[in-house]
């Protein structure tokens, strides 16, 4: 890393750039996700299209540890970029107000980004348990793994943790999304409506998408 | 003109100096002309005070018409109050009704230490603005004014930017007390003018660096900054700064 | 005329004068220039510009600021514009026009060669000013635009919509910060000179209060820049910002340096009336309204009726009877002087009786709102913002208030004072706007002082004079600073009943109503008893809390009143010396039969300098001849 790019990366503008780039493409990666549980949908006894998804997958070979590793690194950038600049917001104001109003575009989705991050961070630790280490450093096989989402999402409890881990990572992006724009200096007033629009429309969509399967599983599965 | 007669209880941040801790004290100003300024009303009632042998409040304050930026003081947690696009000096009393409770905090951030009571040090402002904020020419080395031609959408934006008064509102409403919103005014009132090109990029590496040694927050893109702006300065500005922060990382040397 | 009073201006013609001059000005070699310290006191336009100009030669500057940051200076506040004879829009501008304007407007008591050369950098200025990125307005061409303003029949205004102030501040203070970084200029922000230390007959630092610590710092130097602003809040109530004092200026005086035409204040006609005796500030609006609002009062003394419940031929629109000529467009001092006449009569309105109506409802029923609103919309706005009432619906109140001091210290042509190696810059100092300021040119003034006069002059002090080096534990920077110190003690030490701005207002208004709008001998005879009483009283009386070591505002206050209580003594007696009316000086002694100005060339076409004679004494007069060699001097009038 040349000295250039680590005054970028160390600057408040820089780690700003890095948390919308990887914020970014971690919502690109649940797009696919979210796709790929969609095709819970086509076959919900027998779960074949989200089987034949996931085998697809492992066509890829020793590649997918690479597109792992890639994801976990994004995740972890993500993570450690948001702790330095939470650590760092909260050290720029020692002392609070007494009375502090909020106002602009600060909603309450802007205001709590690092809560709902926590929260989505501990999520995931869960749900990686759940599905992508339950059979050890190896992932299951495509068929394993379907029936293990059909076990842990029986449980009424666990649906209802990935129902709210839904909604909590519709409300994380519904900030982060539009958020991102900005911190790359995408602001122009042609475009601004339509990415506060999308924005929220693709916070929505992943908190309804994400919600809808435990959901699915009480309905169905029980 | 009403001339109407109103009574308030002042919560205020009482601090002897910087090294001392700070506690709020309650006060009760009474049979206030509502035709005042908010700051002649502190006026009338630091008068009081010292009658009584009481250390009046201080606070910042020079011009009183909004547009020196000396004053400035979250009032019941809004920056300069919660009318638009004023400063403290330029609210009156009539906006407020008969046994209101105000609380008067300062600007809180680590970079604005209070230096008493309603006052703080905003010399982190002119260390960003040493840093960059200007073009390096010499009095006497100027060329002719009109052989500069600067279209006039590009001149009014820059404008626009240039009519920052310094008054740290955005940096105290700021949940992260952040400076972004100072900074980019000014980077982009450079980038928009043909006489900023020059120092383009490293007047804005250099002020970012300054800002981020002083201790300033990050930019979380709440806007609450352009919210509490008393000259109604946009966010385009902090967009227009990241814009130029990644250029200048990509295209200057070093 | 004495002898003391050496103006320095070069001889040969008008406007050779300053080349001429340069080129026997004495300089300094750039690699010498870092062995002198110079000290700028006050960082508005005139300090600003100077510091950074003098730090980018090299020297080592050292800049006190009294505000918390060099960008709240009062040249902040000034609105309308700069001008400058560029002659860009080619309507037959010239150096000699702005000259000539300048000088008429101010009755013809400045000095030619200062203004000629005021007029001949003008343009630099404007250079100087874009190149540093000042956001002028400009036209759809990308060249500059210019306005047309009072005093004048060309368009040489430059403007940034109503901020122009800010905005060149804005130039000279990241001018000045630039040098900061270069650590060629060492900015000291919330210190307030106390004192100027003179050493052999030189100016060679000053003591100064830092006003957060509230410790007496000691600064030395080869020369003193005072930039420190005008003295219009002696009136209490003025357009000026609270810090404007004279403190520095006074001190300074009291050291050697010569008070020139104290007397002479402008005061601007339209602005927005006090509205009770706990305001603090007057607020300026724009005398472009004017053009269209009409001046009134009601014809019955006392008549407290709303405006719109007063019939037309109840309604007396003075200046339209007056000066049927120019009506409501008669210049700033006539048209303030007949408001004080009409409320001075009992007929002003608004509930102090201290207002006269500017009513737009005939502009607004022949033009239509959108008309007026688009002339004067953000006027409208910020009188709204101000009193709550909207301007469309019930007549403007407006009144007369302070805004601008053409008196100040005296300086030759060079800027230097009567005490050597003592620099003056700006509204402090007395040179260019004689008896009246035009408008846009006190950003003009400050700018040209400090960029383009002060650059060269310096280093003919420096090199022309041999005086010893100095440092600050020096007996004469030690005993001014015990003097300094006993003084804020003898403050703290009163403990009286009253508070400072009690008594500041008190003799707001002993000057105001003796030598305001319109003065008289009588009235000025008065106010020279009453102020030194009220200083007797006020250092007997005075309540002052708190101890010298801490931020103590009341104190900072106290000190500069106190100084307010003996600088207005000197401006009455300036006052009352002048027996003729010239700009913003009406003696009521010396008007024409129709009850205007009138000008006494042959007694007093002279620069009225006061030397300090000590405490307690009378001060004593010195007269700068004025000579007008290139102008003839003409009776202003209005028909």
């Amino acid at each position: 890393m040349s000295n250039g790019t680590g005054k970028f990366l160390s600057s408040s503008l820089g780690k700003k750039f890095v948390m919308g780039l990887t914020g970014f493409l971690l919502v690109a990666f649940m797009i696919v996700h979210l796709l790929e549980n969609l095709s819970l949908y086509v076959d919900v006894d027998h779960g074949s299209a989200f089987i034949a998804w996931v085998e697809k997958l492992h066509l890829l070979g020793p590649f997918i540890w690479v597109l792992e590793f890639g994801l976990a690194l994004l995740f972890g950038v993500h993570v450690w970029m948001a702790l330095k600049l939470t650590a760092e917001n909260r050290a720029a104001r020692p002392t609070p107000y007494v009375m502090k109003k909020t106002f602009g575009e600060s909603t309450l989705a802007s205001r709590n980004m690092f809560v709902t991050g926590v929260l989505i961070l501990g999520g995931l630790i869960l749900h990686l348990i759940h599905f992508r280490f339950s059979k050890g450093l190896h992932a299951p096989a495509p068929a394993d793994l379907f029936a293990r989402v059909r076990e842990v999402l029986a449980n009424p409890i666990w649906a209802g943790f990935y129902v709210v881990f839904g909604i909590l990572v519709g409300i994380h992006v519904s900030h982060g999304f539009r958020s991102a724009f900005q911190s790359f200096g995408a602001n122009h007033p042609r475009i601004n409506c339509c990415v506060r629009r999308c924005s929220v429309a693709l916070g929505v969509i992943l908190a309804l998408g994400f919600a809808s399967f435990p959901i699915m599983a009480l309905i169905s599965w029980r | 003109m009403s001339g109407k007669r109103i009574s308030l209880t002042l919560k205020v941040w009482r601090q002897e100096s910087a090294k001392d801790a700070g506690k709020m004290a309650t006060y009760e100003v009474k049979d206030i002309n509502d035709e005042m300024s908010f700051l002649e009303m502190l006026d009338v009632l630091n008068e009081q005070l010292v009658t009584k042998g009481e250390r009046p409040i201080t606070f910042d304050h020079d011009c009183r018409e909004g547009i020196c930026g000396a004053c400035g003081f979250v009032i019941n947690g809004h920056a300069h109050s919660k009318e638009k696009e004023i400063t403290v000096c330029q609210l009156h009393m009539r906006k407020f009704q008969d046994g209101e409770t105000l609380v008067l905090e300062p600007w809180r951030a680590k970079a604005f230490p209070v230096l008493q009571d309603l006052m703080v040090d905003r010399s982190a402002f002119d260390r960003i603005q040493a840093a960059g904020g200007y073009t390096s020419v010499h009095t006497g080395s100027a060329v002719d004014a009109n052989s500069i031609l600067i279209p006039k959408v590009d001149a009014d934006a820059a404008f626009d930017a240039a009519t920052c008064i310094g008054c740290g509102a955005c940096v105290a409403s700021c949940k992260n007390a952040s400076a972004m919103l100072f900074v980019g005014a000014k980077v982009s009132q450079f980038a928009l003018l043909p006489q900023g090109q020059v120092e383009r990029e490293r007047r804005v590496k250099a002020m970012v660096e300054r800002m981020d040694a002083e201790g300033f927050g990050n930019c979380t893109n709440e806007y609450e900054c352009e919210a509490a702006c008393p000259k109604g300065i946009s966010v385009t500005n902090i967009a227009r700064m990241n814009r130029e922060f990644l250029k200048a990382a990509v295209t200057d040397q070093g | 005329m004495s002898k003391i009073l050496d103006s320095k201006v070069p001889d040969g013609p008008l406007a050779d004068k300053w080349d001429l001059h340069k080129a026997g000005l004495k300089l300094v070699a750039p690699n010498n220039r870092r062995k002198y310290n110079i000290l700028v006191v006050g960082t508005g336009l005139a300090g600003a510009s100077a510091a950074a100009s003098l730090a980018e030669m090299n020297y080592n500057v050292t800049a006190l600021c009294i505000s918390d940051s060099p960008r709240r200076a009062h040249s902040i506040a000034a609105q309308g514009g700069i001008n400058a004879a560029k002659n860009y829009p080619n309507d037959n501008d010239s150096v000699f026009r702005l000259f000539y304007d300048t000088i008429k407007g101010g009755d013809f008591r400045a000095r030619e060669a200062n203004v000629y050369r005021l007029a001949q950098v003008s343009s630099s200025i404007i250079d100087q000013c874009v190149a540093q990125g000042v956001p002028f307005a400009r036209e759809y061409g990308g060249v500059l635009a210019n306005r047309t303003f009072g005093g004048a029949q060309v368009s040489r205004t430059f403007y940034a919509r109503g901020q122009t102030g800010q905005q060149l501040l804005l130039g000279a203070y990241s001018a000045m910060m630039r040098q900061v970084a270069r650590g060629k200029v060492d900015l000291r922000a919330r210190r307030e000179m106390m004192d100027l230390v003179v050493v052999d007959g030189i100016a060679r630092g000053v003591i100064a209060r830092n006003l957060v610590t509230g410790e007496l710092e000691r600064y030395a130097a080869d020369a003193v820049l005072l930039c420190t602003g005008g003295y219009g809040n002696v009136f209490y109530l003025s357009t000026n910002a609270m810090a404007c004092n004279v403190t520095a200026a006074y001190r300074a005086h009291k050291r050697g340096a010569f008070m020139a035409n104290p007397c002479f204040t402008q005061i601007h006609p339209t602005c927005i009336p006090v509205s009770g005796d706990y305001q603090s500030k007057l607020t300026l609006m724009s005398e472009s309204l004017r053009n269209d609002g009409r001046v009134w009062v009601p014809k019955k003394v006392g008549d407290k009726r709303p405006a719109k419940d007063i019939p037309e031929n109840e309604r007396d629109y003075y200046l339209e009877r007056k000066y049927p000529s120019f009506g409501n467009m008669v210049p700033r001092d006539v048209a303030s002087r007949n408001a004080k006449m009409a409320c001075d009569e009992g007929r002003g309105v608004g509930s102090s009786g201290l207002a006269v109506y500017l009513d737009f409802e005939d502009a607004i029923k022949r033009d239509g709102q959108p008309a007026i609103e688009a002339r004067y919309g953000n006027l409208f706005h910020m009188y709204e913002k101000i009193t709550g009432e909207n301007p469309y619906k019930a007549p403007m109140r407006i009144y007369p208030a302070v805004h601008y001091t053409m008196g100040g210290l005296w300086v030759d042509y060079n800027l230097e004072s009567t005490v050597p190696g003592l620099f003056v810059l700006g509204e402090a100092n007395f040179s260019d706007h004689g008896a009246n300021r035009l408008g846009a040119s006190a950003l003009m003034q400050g700018l040209a002082d400090g960029y383009f006069v002060v650059p060269y002059t310096i280093p003919a002090h420096l090199v022309g004079r041999s005086y010893r080096k100095v440092s600050t534990a020096d007996d004469e920077f030690r005993q001014a600073e015990t003097q300094v110190k006993e003084r804020i003690d003898r403050l703290l030490a009163v403990g009286g009943s009253r508070t400072v701005d009690s008594f500041h207002r008190e003799l707001g208004l002993i000057m105001w109503d003796n030598c305001g709008m319109a003065r008289n001998r009588k009235g000025l005879e008065e106010a020279l008893e009453k102020i030194p009483a009220l200083r007797k009283a006020f250092w007997a009386d005075v309540k002052v809390l708190g101890a010298g070591a801490n931020i103590n505002t009341e104190l900072e206050k106290a000190g500069r009143v106190a100084d307010f209580l003996e600088f207005g003594e000197l401006m009455c007696r300036d006052a009352l010396v002048r027996e003729e009316s010239c700009g913003g000086h009406f003696r009521e002694e010396s008007q024409t039969e129709e009850g205007e100005a009138k000008r006494d060339d042959e007694k007093y076409c002279y620069v009225a300098a006061w030397e300090h004679a000590g405490d307690g004494k009378a001060p004593v007069m010195h007269k700068e001849d004025l000579v007008f060699e290139n102008v003839k001097l003409t009776q202003r009038s209005y028909k």
